[in-house]
């Protein structure tokens, strides 16, 4: 125990690392400011789920519908006053005034006309919901897929099946009526994206780099430090390699505990989503572009957010395990951290060359370097190459697997090997 | 000639030398203390790594440092550790430090197998240096050190790492050598120094304690060493009365070499005093300190 | 010059090409091979680049009033080859669609019309009705070309170069965006390739000899510690060497994209996405853009060597250059390499841009050669 408190200790004062840490806080910081610009907007459907609750039913609809029209009428009170104007809706009222809306209302007014045009935005989202999800075609959705990426033969045949698997949980998804639920509206904020797509992918990026530097660091220490003659020779001998990989993993998740607790945090305090924690993330308004996100399980936003942070730290010690393997086998810290890079990188690229027609093709889409491109459609319908129910679960434990045997095989030739 | 005038170094407060005199002039001299006495950094001053606080080291009258390559070309280092390059042969590191010292082409080539005979490394010259043992690499530093043909030749332990033998066939070679070259080396191993240094320098408490001749070093000690057989029951009080300088086992006695400032027992037979007496009586206090 | 080489040797040994091969090959798959293969592909981009070439053919460098006259001739002449196409078709002539005209007013609403329109397009893909809309759409702006120029001034400075552009007649160039952006495109991915691969060879070359003690001789020789200033030389010239032969590689790539014809065609053409401060012709925004790239590189040259000449450890460098090098290659594909000269930035912006990295790299290192002189050598 002792050991692994000092060799711990040796990745806690590199100052590298924890500066790295910090500044990638900081980025995380200023990203998520950046888009905050309208939280304040945000803070309206929290106060609509408040009083309607976000499942949508024909009485939810109703007593919006009243809410709506009643607050309609007080802002025609005003405008009457101001314009002597009256609106039927809030397109109607904006039509009306491409510039200038400070000139005539004071600040008060200017809250209502915001949280009326968001009212009625939402409120014509939920009108569309049926329309949309009767054309909904996730054939079509697949064929679009295999065309996008000129799939042909079995290759074609696998997405087809996929998707014809997927179709019976869409059918038990509009049955379950998770898509008739109030969330922010996705088109407008594009929130899972900025969450899941933007803040996650680069958290998993932070997590890598430092995930590499500390293994390298501690794993290369001793040969960099040309200790290795004094510390392999001890009582505890090679087994130091054991207590260096234990420690790299333990440094990882505390890293990333960190990066994730404090981004997170920063991230829920900035955009409230409080109201909304349960609301299935399938929801048709947490939909950034024309499909909307569709889980293959049940999942609340609260669900899908820790299943997330669960893969997330599974990836991590995935890529520990990589960059210890690497480590251990090429000395030169420098060298090994591009050998990193390209072996990412291959795995990138080489998939390309699978010919369009054969499964081969989907190989490339089953490893983590793959997985942590898209972290905002895990668990979820995905395009033609991630659209498995099982896709996450499966690259999980096919590369834990292999990486486990490769580090064993590794720390087996450490032992036996000329140092 | 190589003058050290008033140099003292400190690194931040803690002063390692203060106002340091020496002279050289072509010989070979040793430079002996323990460790942490200062000995490197005098001869990272020397080599140039080390910039002096105060003071000045002059050869032939010229600031060192104001010479620069001027005196570097007159200069062969060989440091206490140092790196190379693993995937070299030691032909390809050789060259590479020959480029650096500014040896014209053809005549490193010359120069160069000429060393790695002399060295003993002819037949492994084009093999990469990673498979080399460590008295090899040394013998390529001791190479890349003579490579310039130096005037002045500056050897941080230069033994370590070589065999009996080897060690043997430096000591003839550096004897050659010192004759039309100033030759500095620091060693602990006494016997190096005994048959090749002209003259040795001992530094003590950041000041040179002596530059002179062995004799004359010895000479300090004169009347003062003595040899008696003790039983080994009296060998802890004798010790406390007098500072031992070695011991050996002979029958059922010990033999044991100590040094009184008088002769207080017949049975006590005077011996000449030899430098690892005067080495081991002049630091008495930091192997104390050390051990 | 023999030191040069050697620092030159160890710079570029086996091992370091080898990674840089694949580091390179690995980025152009990612990056830069989209925008070579996809360039005579993607439509509607490479239907307005072939119109393009044959406007040069006919037009040259310009295309006046009475050129013009002939353009919108060609124009009907496809109208007529749609027509004829239309014509051609049972299944048209059942649908009630009768000629071009029809076809774009067809009711897309309607599925079968809707069948017809994506076969014809998307299924048969027939060039004349990828190129008809973009026909009559640079016909608009042509006609409307002051109106359209001066729109894209946003204030005064701007206005003048607008109306400087105008006065010369510069905005007829036969010049066109499809190939602009392209090249655009590529040039970003192209840079980032060299500047990634420029921090990889470089950021070990003083590191590796400071680590391993291997400046106790270095600077003890008779070069003594001026061997920091031959490294910064081969530092630069090996950056050199480096960018020359990417720029060799990528150029002889990007002339399959077959874009010379436009060469010395002026870049503020109303048919292109830039207005520039200057009256660039593509070749020159080429050698601008070429010159600048090397800019860049031997300023994270500069960059790298300091941070190697300071680091203990190559995680320390590593961890360092990251932070660096992820700043400059943004700021660079996004400011200094993309739409360089627009009007969209200040008129010196470039410049001066260009001026301080200089000038902040050269500094840096320059101080650091003047307290490596005087450096305490301890480990």
């Amino acid at each position: 125990m002792d050991i692994r408190i000092k060799e711990f200790k040796k990745i806690v004062t590199s100052p590298i690392i924890i500066g790295l840490l910090v500044l990638f806080i900081v980025y995380n910081s200023i990203f998520i400011f950046q888009n905050s610009y309208f939280r304040e907007e945000l803070r309206v459907l929290t106060r609509l789920v408040d009083r309607f609750g976000y499942e949508i039913d024909d009485e939810m609809l109703e007593k919006y519908r009243l809410y709506y029209e009643e607050q309609l009428v007080s802002l025609n009170k005003i405008t009457k006053e101001k314009t002597s104007k009256n609106y039927n809706s809030m397109a109607e009222f904006f039509a009306d005034y491409k510039y200038g809306l400070e000139d005539i209302y004071d600040r008060e007014e200017l809250g209502l006309i915001m949280e009326l045009g968001i009212m009625e935005a939402y409120y014509n989202t939920i009108e569309e919901i049926d329309e949309v999800y009767s054309s909904l075609d996730i054939m079509e959705r697949a064929e679009s897929e295999i065309n996008k990426f000129q799939l042909i033969d079995k290759a074609a045949e696998t997405v087809r099946n996929q998707y014809k698997a997927f179709s019976e949980r869409f059918q038990q998804l509009v049955n379950n009526k998770e898509h008739k639920n109030l969330f922010f509206l996705g088109k407008v904020y594009r929130l899972h994206s900025i969450l899941f797509k933007s803040l996650f992918k680069i958290i998993i990026f932070e997590i890598i780099i430092l995930v590499v530097l500390i293994t390298a660091y501690i794993v290369n220490y001793e040969f960099d430090n040309k200790t290795e003659a004094i510390t392999y020779t001890t009582k505890r001998g090679r087994d130091l390699i054991l207590d260096k990989l234990y420690v790299s993993i333990f440094s990882s998740l505390v890293v990333t505990t960190i990066i994730l607790l404090v981004t997170l945090a920063l991230y829920f305090i900035i955009f409230d989503y409080s109201g909304l924690w349960k609301v299935p993330i399938s929801s048709y308004f947490n939909t950034d572009h024309n499909f909307p996100y569709l889980s293959w399980w049940k999942m609340s936003f609260v669900q899908f957010l820790f299943f997330t942070i669960g893969l997330v730290y599974s990836i991590t010690l995935l890529f520990n395990g990589i960059i210890f393997i690497i480590a251990r086998a090429i000395k030169n810290t420098y060298f090994a951290f591009f050998v990193f890079a390209i072996i990412f990188g291959l795995f990138l690229i080489l998939p390309r060359l699978a010919p369009n027609s054969s499964n081969t093709i989907f190989i490339g889409a089953f490893t983590p370097y793959f997985l942590i491109l898209n972290p905002h459609v895990w668990f979820m319908e995905g395009g033609a190459f991630a659209t498995f129910k099982y896709h996450e679960i499966v690259t999980l434990v096919i590369w834990a697997l292999m990486i486990w045997v490769l580090s064993i095989l590794s720390i087996k030739r450490f032992k036996r090997q000329d140092i | 000639m190589l003058i050290v005038t008033n140099v003292s170094k400190s690194y931040g407060k803690l002063s390692v030398l203060e106002n340091i005199d020496i002279e050289f002039s072509n010989g070979v001299y040793g430079l002996l203390a323990p460790n942490g006495a200062g000995k490197t950094t005098l001869i990272k001053m020397l080599t140039t790594l080390l910039f002096p606080n105060e003071g000045e080291i002059l050869y032939n009258g010229t600031n060192i440092f104001h010479m620069g390559d001027g005196y570097r070309d007159i200069l062969g280092y060989l440091p206490q550790e140092f790196g190379y390059y693993k995937n070299y042969s030691a032909r390809q590191f050789l060259n590479y430090l020959a480029a650096l010292k500014g040896l014209e082409r053809n005549l490193a080539k010359v120069r160069i197998n000429e060393l790695l005979e002399l060295v003993g490394l002819a037949n492994v010259a084009d093999k990469k240096m990673k498979k080399y043992s460590g008295g090899m690499v040394q013998r390529v530093g001791i190479a890349q050190a003579m490579l310039n043909d130096p005037k002045i030749l500056i050897l941080d332990e230069p033994t370590a790492g070589l065999d009996p033998k080897e060690r043997v066939r430096f000591r003839n070679l550096l004897a050659e050598l010192s004759r039309d070259k100033i030759v500095i080396l620091s060693t602990h191993i006494v016997s190096d120094i005994e048959s090749i240094a002209n003259e040795i320098i001992m530094i003590k408490d950041k000041k040179v304690l002596y530059k002179d001749s062995i004799n004359s070093i010895c000479k300090t000690l004169e009347g003062m060493v003595y040899e008696t057989s003790i039983d080994y029951a009296q060998a802890n009080r004798f010790r406390n009365h007098y500072f031992s300088l070695s011991e050996k086992q002979e029958g059922d006695k010990m033999k044991i070499r100590f040094i009184s400032e008088n002769k207080l027992d017949d049975s006590w037979e005077s011996v000449s005093p030899n430098i690892e007496d005067v080495f081991l009586y002049v630091y008495k206090d930091e192997v104390i300190k050390e051990g | 010059m023999r030191i040069l080489a050697h620092e030159l040797k160890k710079i570029f040994n086996i091992k370091t090409i080898i990674l840089l091969i694949l580091i390179n090959i690995i980025m152009y798959f990612l990056f830069t091979e989209y925008d070579i293969n996809s360039f005579t592909i993607n439509r509607p981009s490479y239907d307005i680049y072939k119109m393009f070439v044959e406007m040069e053919e006919a037009y040259g460098e310009f295309m006046d009033e009475e050129e013009f006259q002939d353009f919108i001739i060609k124009y009907e002449e496809a109208i007529k080859e749609a027509d004829a196409y239309i014509q051609s078709r049972e299944d048209f002539k059942r649908a009630g669609v009768n000629n071009y005209e029809d076809f774009i007013n067809m009711d897309r609403e309607n599925e079968d019309l809707n069948q017809l329109y994506y076969d014809v397009v998307f299924d048969k893909g027939i060039d004349v009705f990828w190129q008809l809309p973009w026909r009559k759409e640079y016909i608009k702006y042509y006609e409307n070309r002051e109106e359209l120029m001066l729109a894209q001034a946003a204030n005064e400075k701007q206005e003048l170069r607008v109306k400087e552009i105008l006065d010369k007649g510069l905005e007829t160039s036969v010049f066109n965006h499809a190939v602009f952006f392209n090249y655009n495109s590529l040039m970003k991915s192209v840079s980032t390739s060299i500047l990634v691969s420029v921090m990889f060879i470089i950021t070990p070359i003083y590191l590796r000899d400071n680590k391993d003690k291997i400046n106790y001789l270095q600077y003890t020789s008779k070069i003594g510690r001026r061997i920091f200033k031959k490294k910064l030389l081969a530092g630069l010239l090996a950056t050199f060497i480096l960018v020359t032969i990417q720029f060799i590689c990528f150029f002889s790539i990007y002339s399959t994209n077959n874009t010379s014809m436009f060469f010395n065609k002026n870049i503020n053409s109303i048919y292109n996405t830039i207005i520039s401060w200057y009256d660039l012709t593509f070749i020159h925004y080429i050698t601008i853009s070429v010159i600048g790239t090397y800019i860049l590189a031997l300023a994270i040259t500069l960059i790298s060597m300091l941070v190697s000449s300071l680091g203990q450890s190559y995680i320390a460098v590593i961890g360092i250059q990251l932070p660096i090098g992820f700043f400059i290659i943004i700021t660079a594909s996004r400011y200094l390499i993309n739409y360089m000269t627009s009007i969209s930035y200040p008129k010196y912006f470039l410049e001066l841009a260009y001026v301080v990295l200089i000038l902040i790299s050269l500094i840096l290192m320059i101080t650091r050669w003047k307290k490596e002189k005087q450096a305490d050598i301890l480990y």
